[in-house]
């Protein structure tokens, strides 16, 4: 379902991805773990075409991504709900607004459709009673769940988290944590970028652990977890939380 | 200080003009908010072309004095068109009021940039991901939060343009400074005159301050 070739990003002097190569199948839960600036971010930003890569190519849905052609690239991101860290909810409109504007806007649904769509996304995340709140009146918790809301609303194919709970207090972490559990025991195809080992341990289908910009080790978590070979892997689980 | 030559009509008088000058405040400020608008769009386009002309509009009219750019204008703009339309004579009112609008325009280009490039860059994205179009982000995600940014600073510049007004006395446009030199030259007093003088552009700037307060809290509100 998405594939990178020889995917080569750069910022500055900092080579942040060094010729990724990666195939993910549809309902596949990828977890892409490893230590802050491995990469395991930019190359989530790849996919998304957040990031526009000096090297290779994404491919989605057998389509290389169009980087080239806004119009088009606009298209191919409709496939793809992206999960920022800090949210990134609209502050000026509320709730049901932030989850209504892309599909009225971007896909011409009715507002009333989208309207329905998105209660019914809000009462899967728990938070029907909020629509009408403004962001600035949730918690971080309630926010990242609202931005899950609001990535589901244009239907996407595949689903990319960037370090979901990263930014949150921890006793919010669960929340957000569930929700995205019940969206991969549905059968969503996602690519988790965490810290929460956890979580990878527990849902991933597969986990790749990325270190200065390559991938080192590639498993199921079982086997990525309990048995991981490489000296780099081994230290870096040394020093995390499971 | 004797300010008996303030008599009622000379008060009127000062008034009257310096109404003059809101005028041609409001006037500036307006097409230097159009003239901002497109530098910032200049600006902030990738477009070469578009881009330069904003840069130079920017860096001439915010790099040379104000007194020059109206005195220019009132000499140089009916001496252009004069060329192609034989000889004309221009309202200095009028081309006073471009002239501060010219200027105030390449101030609103910065001003109005940074309120749009100030929007938080997780905004932009987070519109990129759902698939807006350039257009659609710019008037439904960026441009709402970039007004709010906007508004305050682009008071202070009302406030500022009312005080250039004032230089306009030099090509002999009667608004409240020039009114106030000519009481003064009527007497032979300018003290008394250029003090009320003073105090109206005070009460005007105050007043425009306590409402652009009330507006900024306003407008914070929903943040």
């Amino acid at each position: 379902m998405i594939d990178l070739k020889n995917v080569n990003k750069s910022f500055d002097t900092v080579h942040a991805a060094k010729d990724i190569s990666l195939h993910v199948d549809q309902g596949e839960i990828l977890c892409m773990i490893g230590p802050s600036g491995s990469g395991k971010s930019t190359v989530l930003r790849c996919i998304s075409g957040l990031e526009i890569p000096e090297s290779g190519t994404v491919t989605i849905e057998g389509e290389p991504l169009a980087f080239d052609n806004p119009k088009q690239l606009q298209k191919q991101r409709t496939k793809m709900g992206f999960v920022f860290q800090h949210f990134n909810l609209f502050p000026h409109m509320t709730v049901l607004e932030n989850l209504t504007i892309s599909p009225i806007q971007v896909l011409g649904q009715p507002k009333e459709k989208a309207e329905e769509t998105a209660i019914s996304l809000l009462t899967r995340v728990g938070l029907a009673d909020k629509k009408d709140a403004y962001p600035s009146q949730l918690s971080g918790g309630q926010k990242q769940r609202v931005a899950i809301a609001r990535s589901l609303c244009m239907h996407p194919d595949v689903m990319l988290f960037d370090e979901p709970t990263s930014a949150l207090d921890p006793e919010m972490v669960g929340e957000v944590l569930d929700v995205m559990k019940e969206l991969a025991q549905e059968g969503m195809t996602m690519i988790v970028v965490t810290h929460e080992m956890g979580f990878a341990k527990e849902v991933a289908t597969r986990v790749i652990f990325l270190d200065d910009g390559q991938i080192v080790e590639e498993n199921s978590p079982a086997e990525l977890f309990g048995n991981p070979k490489s000296p780099r892997l081994q230290e870096f689980l040394s020093k995390v939380l499971i | 200080m004797d300010f008996s030559i303030i008599t009622l009509d000379n008060f009127l008088f000062m008034l009257r003009s310096a109404g003059l000058s809101v005028l041609i405040a409001v006037f500036a400020l307006i097409g230097g908010v159009i003239l901002g608008t497109l530098g910032a769009a200049g600006k902030i386009s990738k477009n070469k072309v578009l881009n330069t002309i904003a840069t130079v509009y920017v860096e001439v009219f915010r790099g040379t004095p104000m007194m020059m750019q109206i005195t220019f204008a009132f000499l140089a703009l009916p001496a252009v068109v004069s060329l192609f339309a034989g000889p004309v004579r221009f309202n200095p009112i009028i081309t006073g009021a471009i002239a501060i609008g010219l200027n105030s325009g390449a101030y609103t280009t910065e001003l109005i940039r940074s309120g749009i490039m100030g929007v938080d860059k997780g905004q932009w994205e987070a519109a990129d991901t759902l698939g807006f179009s350039y257009k659609q982000k710019m008037m439904k995600i960026i441009l709402p939060q970039a007004f709010k940014r906007i508004v305050p600073p682009l008071v202070s510049e009302f406030i500022t343009l009312i005080k250039d007004t004032s230089l306009l006395s030099s090509i002999g446009v009667v608004e409240l400074m020039k009114s106030a030199t000519t009481i003064g030259a009527k007497y032979y007093a300018y003290l008394p005159p250029l003090t009320v003088a003073s105090c109206i552009y005070l009460v005007m700037t105050i007043t425009i301050s306590f409402f652009a307060r009330k507006l900024e809290r306003r407008l914070a509100e929903s943040d």
